[in-house]
């Protein structure tokens, strides 16, 4: 078996007396594209946020190409990583937000442009050209000058993953990207994740989109209490769950 | 010449004895506000014209311009005009004008923060408008507006010091005094800062004892 | 008799002692933002010594009256050696003293900006200044000009203040003249006039200001206790 991209081994976290995280332990190959499913609370946001250093780890490693994130060695024991130390690490991973978080100061373009410019310390001349490609090739080519507060929700969520893409990222993690949208504007986001499964990028999506994942996903994950309770292939899962709990969650959704 | 804290220490017991005056002015600027803010408040709940502009116009003049001047106009130049007061006297007036309008603003916003419902549930049950203002509305007034009340306080704690300029022998004047003959006036002066900290100190812990007390009635 | 002639006869004092508030004022408001911005940052630091002694920094100066910090100030300086101008000392002593107002309010503002955007920066591999940069120092004018305009008149009102160490300043002006003319009256209530249209101005140039970065809208929506208690973190204009 190839080494994993993403390899995340017996991940703990609390939140004060809360463990939301359970000794979670998860292999990400690349070209996955995992979808992650689970009530509110089970922790599945919380797992994202782990992976990319937004939350800290209590316990547990998670390891992306070999490089530790998070929470590192130190000696004989572990330490976790400084904001500094996760800079390198994080510009590497996509994060795309439920609620989108576009900066409302700046346009389109910019939002794009922008991480290129101060991450990738490119020019904004280099900059703002990548991101109009890229905008452009997500269908937004007429709305670069417009602020988000003009845009619709589902062409505010394809600037933010035209955002997270132009960094070309290893891995893109989602963290229910299309739950704040109206359903008609959903399509359209659906339709430019898609196309990024199809250009064979690993993506671990928590959604709650069964359609999507049954169609283009390769493994799901149903997570519940801060654990893993089922995984695997997404039809073979959702057609004949193993456990109660994934039943009872699955007749609350249509899929 | 060295700084001596020693000095500090030696010097506060003249000035909190003094704070007894700047506590005195105080207490009494304060309850002279909140009465006249309440008037001022019901006042202009009746919507007279010519009297809520002239309202207006003296609260805009107080907040535009410095309580110093303020305080001159009193004391120097109101006998211009036949009315001579001494200087506690000028001094309470000055402060007591500025933050009257300063408590009509603050009741203004916390009058506009009351839900309109509860006036009309007590006009509904037949109760005549005094008995309105003064079971329904007032008493809510001052609960809201406890914190903004809290701190103006000590903003006419600190206010008095300037009463020192009048010649009224407060902490300020008496740090003054301590400190030219001591020669020693950045100690004195230090130690007037510590019992203005110690003395606004108090009051704010007085005010969030107050509100904890208060936040089980409101209930909003 | 009330003589408005004595204010026209000694306008060149007037006048030079607006110029000198003008010039203490501006001078206070903007070294006292910039010392308040470093101020919010210490007092939002990951060190907590770092937050305490920012925190201390802030109470002393907002509990104490401010002719006691100036004359703290004034009388301290030549103890560190340093001999300053009245009008120098004054100013610097001022700036202080606003800037543990205005250092209150820029922590409030950076904190209303929402939190999304920049979690989202974070996550990018933005540092921490760039995230000041580019996203909170520009959004954050929205909530933080109302609040800065009842500062910064308070700023100019408390510069009247240095007259008690013989600035030159339009109150001091004040006393000088009402010592010639004996008519204090009318002195003080032109100096009072003045003081009223030069922080009338201020206000409505704050307004324009905030029209342009849309505290309007803000001040709309944000009804919420959670708003005010930033938005009302000013002593009061």
């Amino acid at each position: 078996m190839a080494t994993p991209l993403l390899a995340i081994e017996n991940l703990s976290k609390s939140y004060g007396d809360v463990q939301v995280l359970k000794g979670v332990s998860l292999d990400v190959h690349a070209g996955d594209v995992i979808g992650i499913i689970g009530r509110s609370g089970c922790g599945k946001s919380s797992l994202l946020r782990c992976i990319n250093g937004l939350e800290t780890i209590d316990g547990g490693t998670v390891n992306l190409h070999g490089e530790f994130i998070g929470r590192v060695p130190h000696g004989s024991g572990w330490r976790h990583q400084t904001e500094r130390e996760l800079i390198d690490l994080r510009a590497r991973i996509g994060f795309v937000f439920q609620q989108f978080n576009l900066w409302s100061n700046k346009t389109a373009l910019d939002n794009v442009a922008l991480p290129l410019v101060r991450v990738r310390k490119k020019s904004w001349a280099e900059a703002r050209e990548t991101a109009a490609e890229m905008l452009v090739k997500l269908g937004l080519g007429d709305k670069t000058a417009s602020h988000p507060s003009e845009l619709s929700g589902g062409q505010q969520q394809r600037v933010s993953i035209a955002r997270a893409l132009v960094m070309k990222p290893e891995l893109m993690l989602l963290d229910e990207p299309t739950s704040a949208l109206d359903p008609e504007l959903v399509l359209d986001v659906l339709k430019v994740l898609q196309d990024l499964v199809a250009e064979g990028m690993t993506m671990l999506c928590v959604t709650h989109e069964m359609g999507f994942i049954r169609t283009f996903g390769s493994r799901l994950v149903f997570m519940d209490g801060g654990e893993i309770v089922e995984t695997g292939d997404p039809r073979d899962v959702l057609s004949a769950p193993k456990t109660e709990r994934l039943r009872s969650l699955l007749g609350t959704i249509q899929h | 010449m060295q700084f001596s804290f020693e000095f500090v220490l030696e010097t506060l017991p003249a000035l909190i004895a003094a704070a007894g005056v700047t506590i005195r002015v105080a207490a009494i600027t304060i309850a002279l506000s909140l009465f006249f803010g309440t008037v001022l408040t019901i006042v202009r709940a009746l919507k007279i014209r010519p009297v809520n502009v002239a309202i207006s116009i003296y609260i805009s003049f107080i907040r535009g311009t410095p309580l110093l001047v303020q305080i001159f106009l009193a004391y120097y130049a109101l006998p211009a005009l036949g009315i001579r007061l001494g200087p506690v006297t000028a001094g309470v007036l000055a402060i007591t004008a500025n933050n009257a309008a300063f408590m009509t603003e603050i009741f203004r916003g916390a009058l506009a923060s009351i839900p309109p419902g509860q006036i009309e549930a007590a006009a509904s049950l037949g109760l005549k408008p005094r008995a309105i203002w003064l079971k329904v509305v007032l008493p809510q007034l001052y609960m809201r507006s406890l914190p903004a009340i809290v701190n103006e306080c000590t903003i006419v704690i600190k206010g008095t010091a300037l009463l020192a300029v009048i010649t009224v022998v407060e902490v300020f004047r008496t740090a003054q005094q301590i400190g030219s003959s001591s020669f020693r006036p950045f100690e004195t002066f230090v130690a007037a800062g510590i019992v203005f900290l110690g003395l606004c100190l108090i009051i704010s812990q007085f005010g969030l004892w107050l509100e904890r007390r208060f936040a089980l009635r409101r209930g909003t | 008799m009330i003589d408005p002639q004595v204010i026209i006869d000694h306008w060149p004092y007037f006048a030079a002692g607006i110029w000198m508030t003008i010039q203490v004022s501006l001078a206070a408001i903007v070294l006292g933002f910039m010392i308040a911005f470093a101020v919010a940052l210490l007092r939002t630091s990951r060190f907590r010594l770092l937050r305490g002694v920012a925190s201390a920094y802030v109470e002393m100066l907002r509990n104490v009256p401010f002719i006691i910090l100036l004359f703290i100030f004034f009388y301290g300086l030549p103890f560190s050696g340093i001999r300053l101008p009245e009008q120098v000392a004054g100013t610097i002593a001022l700036s202080f003293f606003a800037s543990a107002y205005y250092a209150e309010i820029i922590r409030g503002a950076m904190a209303s900006v929402p939190r999304g955007q920049v979690e989202a920066a974070r996550a990018m591999g933005f540092t921490y200044g760039q995230i000041l940069r580019d996203i909170i120092v520009p959004q954050m004018w929205k909530f933080a000009l109302p609040p800065m305009a009842g500062i910064t008149t308070m700023t100019v009102k408390e510069s009247s203040i240095l007259s008690t160490i013989t600035v030159a300043e339009l109150t001091y002006q004040g006393i000088i003249v009402q010592g010639m003319t004996f008519a204090p009256f009318e002195v003080f209530f032109a100096i009072a006039a003045l003081y009223w249209i030069f922080t009338a101005v201020l206000v409505r140039l704050f307004r324009i200001a905030e029209c342009r970065v849309g505290s309007a809208e803000l001040a709309a929506a944000a009804r919420s206790p959670v708003a005010s208690k930033y938005l009302t973190l000013e002593a009061r204009p």
